[in-house]
């Protein structure tokens, strides 16, 4: 039991120390917040309207102060209004969450779905023409960087063939078809990156256990190919590739802002972007919280099961 | 049936290929709503906050100013009928027939309220400064008004023209903070970041319009993003066309280019509390720049030398030889250094801003060609709200500056020129041109319009000899749309920015 509760207690002291790292880092980057908001398009903001709205916002007060408020706030879940346009955080953070993890879900189905038999394939037949075009392919896919990859996609599937929309987002209740095409092309050029990790790990990982003795002799038991592979070697392959596939999602969560930005898909990142460029304070605090909630949340789940499931890591 | 997997891929080819086709027609055009692909997504709609040129679009679909421009630059009127000056001291308005989107007139109560309502302490109103001369609004009858001023003023219906100076229905911001307009549509949903659907106002005041079923807004922040949605037929008319992609679009027929090349324009300002507190050295600069190569270079060629301060050669305000004062001429730029006391030249800094690219090339041409004439200018370009800041605490011996002017009248250049201003980032500081705010005061005075060009050009013979700005480049404002968009209409010159005000016409062809 004490073990969880360290466990619980790190994760609560990793989330102030970001809490923490963020709110200073941000009001210490130069850039005003309400002299951005008051000039917009080259408008001449007056210095005693600046601070007026200064005063109004609280950004008038010492940052020991702004801290506190902060801290209190969010022990409340209350992550703020945002500077801009005094739309709450909490609500935009709750309308955009989804969207990028819809986004992350699909390109993630969509890579196990390519890297895992492309990866078990290319590890059965190590020196076929298969696995040689393979590991071209991954390669390649690896060093385009994205918006390259989403470009390339939004020309020739949008402008050239037209058969899907450039970019943009429409609800799924509101309309699932619609949601679904505007969903593939964004999702494909972060799987395509993805699927080729997944692939290399995959296969890899196959070559390491299809020559140890326990497929050997499933094979000399005379127990059927296909249940060799999938069943004895695949399943012992699949933790490392688990793991670094967890992690490639979990980077994913406010890294996926070139896709959002090339195909207009309004997503957590891109919240984060312009709250960084707009100097919006409670945008940039709320979206990293959460963010860094999630991600320590989840590693603290697995952690907690880890340590459910094998008593010496509790040790 | 017995499901082989042969069966399988078959059907999974051919629900595949349905989906796509189904997709094909599903993001089809509906007819007679205009699909708008806008460079921003306002961060409101509340209508007397400047929200920038793209939240400027939104709010002239919604809402109607008193008096605006037509596409000559003219003033003319929209809720206003018309305006006359009946003494010195006292404008007369008399309001249109005209309805707010529940259908009830549009008063002059109205009007009153709308000008308080911008005039509380902490509205944020851009027109809050812009306002203060006006020192009571009396209601004559439902649809006329008296503005009384503290003074003489020549530019009240040039104010009634600002851009975020719609007027509401009184007390309508109670519900909703964006109020009850006058304008062609009214916001039937909108989803932050995502999409407005606007559907026409039935009461709009102009007959037959506006023509379409609606229109639905979406923000398309990437400009490449934007164009691809216009090429791909997910939109029907975009803003901010990148200068990059005009000759493209120009090119391709099922679209059309819209564009001003005397838009937006770029300029130097200077701090004087450094080797620039000297006229002679401004001038070097304005003297030692090939103005043709920042065109080219940076807007593509879609854009015009700034050879003089931005006024419409549609005023008679414009005078050939000050529009063209600042031609390349390196020698006399040599020569005025040497004699300011820099023969071996000087060593300045420059900010601007890394973020965009326009203020970035703008910086770096800058210090290309200042080298030719013996001035080393040092680059200082961090992202734009740090650039933003450091302005404001004035940061850097020059600076690179991107602006538009909101109004044709002559006083709109004041907040660029005059640097014995409120220091902002957005203009020089720390010297004077003597004369020139007097200068501008009685032009804003003085009724009699000969009078007023005549004070304008003193004015601004003053502002080219002491350089308190040095004009670069104006940049061409783009719109593009379907080729089948017709009644497509824009503001000339700096007012290009601004021409959504004439969206209400648009239809499909």
């Amino acid at each position: 039991m004490g073990w969880f509760l360290r466990r619980i207690a790190q994760s609560i002291v990793m989330l102030w120390v970001v809490i923490s790292l963020v709110f200073l880092s941000i009001h210490f980057v130069p850039g005003d917040p309400v002299e951005l908001l008051l000039a917009q398009d080259g408008a001449t903001p007056d210095p005693a309207m600046v601070e007026v709205v200064r005063g109004q916002l609280g950004l008038d007060r010492p940052l020991h102060e702004q801290y506190v408020k902060k801290l209190g706030d969010l022990l409340r879940f209350d992550l703020g209004k945002s500077i801009v346009d005094e739309s709450s955080v909490g609500k935009e953070v709750a309308r955009r969450l989804p969207r990028t993890l819809e986004l992350i879900a699909a390109a993630g189905l969509l890579s196990l779905l390519i890297g895992l038999p492309a990866g078990v394939l290319a590890a059965l037949r190590p020196a076929s023409l298969f696995s040689r075009m393979a590991n071209l392919a991954s390669g390649t896919a690896q060093s385009i960087p994205v918006f390259v990859i989403g470009t390339l996609f939004v020309i020739t599937f949008a402008q050239l063939l037209g058969w899907l929309p450039a970019g943009g987002f429409v609800a799924f209740e509101r309309d699932p078809a619609k949601h679904l095409l505007l969903l593939i092309m964004p999702a494909t050029t972060i799987a395509v990156g993805l699927s080729a990790i997944v692939f290399r790990i995959t296969r890899a990982s196959m070559l390491d256990v299809l020559p140890l003795d326990f497929i050997r002799t499933a094979r000399a038991k005379g127990v059927p190919r296909r249940r060799v592979i999938l069943q004895h070697a695949l399943r012992n392959a699949l933790m490392p590739v688990i793991t670094v596939f967890a992690l490639q999602l979990g980077g994913l969560l406010a890294g996926t802002v070139l896709v959002e930005t090339v195909f207009n898909w309004p997503g957590l990142s891109g919240m984060l972007v312009s709250g960084v460029n707009a100097r919006d304070y409670p945008v940039v605090t709320g979206v990293i919280v959460v963010v860094a909630a999630f991600y320590i949340g989840l590693n603290l789940l697995v952690d907690i099961l880890y340590g459910l499931t094998d008593p010496r890591v509790r040790k | 049936m017995n499901l082989t997997r042969r069966r399988l891929l078959e059907l999974t080819t051919i629900s595949g290929a349905a989906t796509l086709l189904g997709g094909r027609f599903a993001f089809a055009q509906e007819s007679q709503v205009l699909r708008i692909g806008l460079s921003t997504y306002p961060p409101h709609f509340r209508p007397w906050v400047n929200v920038g040129w793209s939240g400027h679009m939104v709010s002239s679909l919604i809402n109607r100013n008193l008096i605006s421009y037509n596409p000559e630059g003219k003033l003319v009127g929209e809720l206003a009928e018309s305006w006359e000056n009946t003494a010195p001291t006292t404008w007369r308005i008399r309001l249109r027939d005209a309805k707010f989107h529940d259908g009830s007139p549009v008063t002059a109560a109205d009007v009153e309220w709308t000008i308080a309502a911008i005039r509380t302490d902490g509205s944020g109103a851009y027109m809050f400064d812009a306002l203060k001369p006006i020192k009571a609004v009396n209601v004559i009858d439902d649809r006329t008004f008296e503005l009384e001023t503290d003074g003489p003023l020549a530019i009240v219906p040039a104010l009634l023209a600002y851009p975020f100076f719609a007027i509401l229905k009184a007390e309508s911001t109670s519900e909703e903070d964006y109020g009850i307009g006058a304008g062609p549509y009214r916001i039937v949903a909108a989803e932050k970041g995502v999409s407005i659907e606007l559907e026409p106002n039935e009461h709009y005041f102009k007959e037959g319009i506006p023509p379409l079923k609606g229109v639905v807004v979406t923000p398309y922040i990437d400009e490449n993003a934007r164009v691809a949605a216009l090429t791909a037929g997910d939109v029907d008319l975009i803003d901010y066309v990148p200068w990059s992609a005009m000759e493209a679009i120009s090119a391709n027929k099922d679209l059309a280019l819209h564009k001003v090349d005397s838009g937006a324009f770029m300029f130097l300002t200077f701090n004087g509390n450094g080797p620039f507190a000297d006229p002679r050295v401004r001038q070097a600069v304005a003297f030692g720049l090939r103005r043709e190569e920042f065109v080219k270079s940076i807007f593509f060629g879609f854009g015009a030398p700034m050879t003089g301060l931005p006024r419409s050669s549609a005023t008679p305000y414009y005078r050939e030889e000050q529009a063209k004062f600042w031609g390349y001429d390196p020698e006399r730029a040599k020569a005025l250094l040497k004699e300011a006391g820099h023969e071996n030249g000087l060593e300045v800094t420059l900010l601007s801003s890394s973020q965009y690219s326009m203020h970035r090339d703008t910086a770096v041409l800058v210090q290309a060609q200042l080298a030719e004439i013996g001035i080393k200018v040092n680059l200082l370009m961090p992202d734009w709200a740090t650039r933003v800041s450091m302005g404001n605490n004035g940061a850097g011996d020059f600076q690179v500056q991107g602006n538009a002017l909101d109004i044709i009248d002559p006083d709109a250049t004041h907040t660029l020129v005059d640097p014995t201003l409120s220091p902002t980032y957005l203009r020089s500081r720390n010297f004077e041109i003597e004369g020139l705010s007097a200068l501008y005061a009685a032009g804003r005075q003085e009724l009699d319009p000969a009078k007023r060009v005549e004070i304008y050009q003193q004015a601004d013979q003053k502002v080219l000899d002491g350089t308190s700005m040095c004009g670069l480049a104006y940049r061409a404002t783009g719109y593009a749309t379907r080729a089948s968009i017709k009644d497509f209409g824009m503001l000339p010159d700096q007012l290009s920015v601004f021409s959504a005000t004439g969206f209400d016409k648009l239809k499909f062809g």
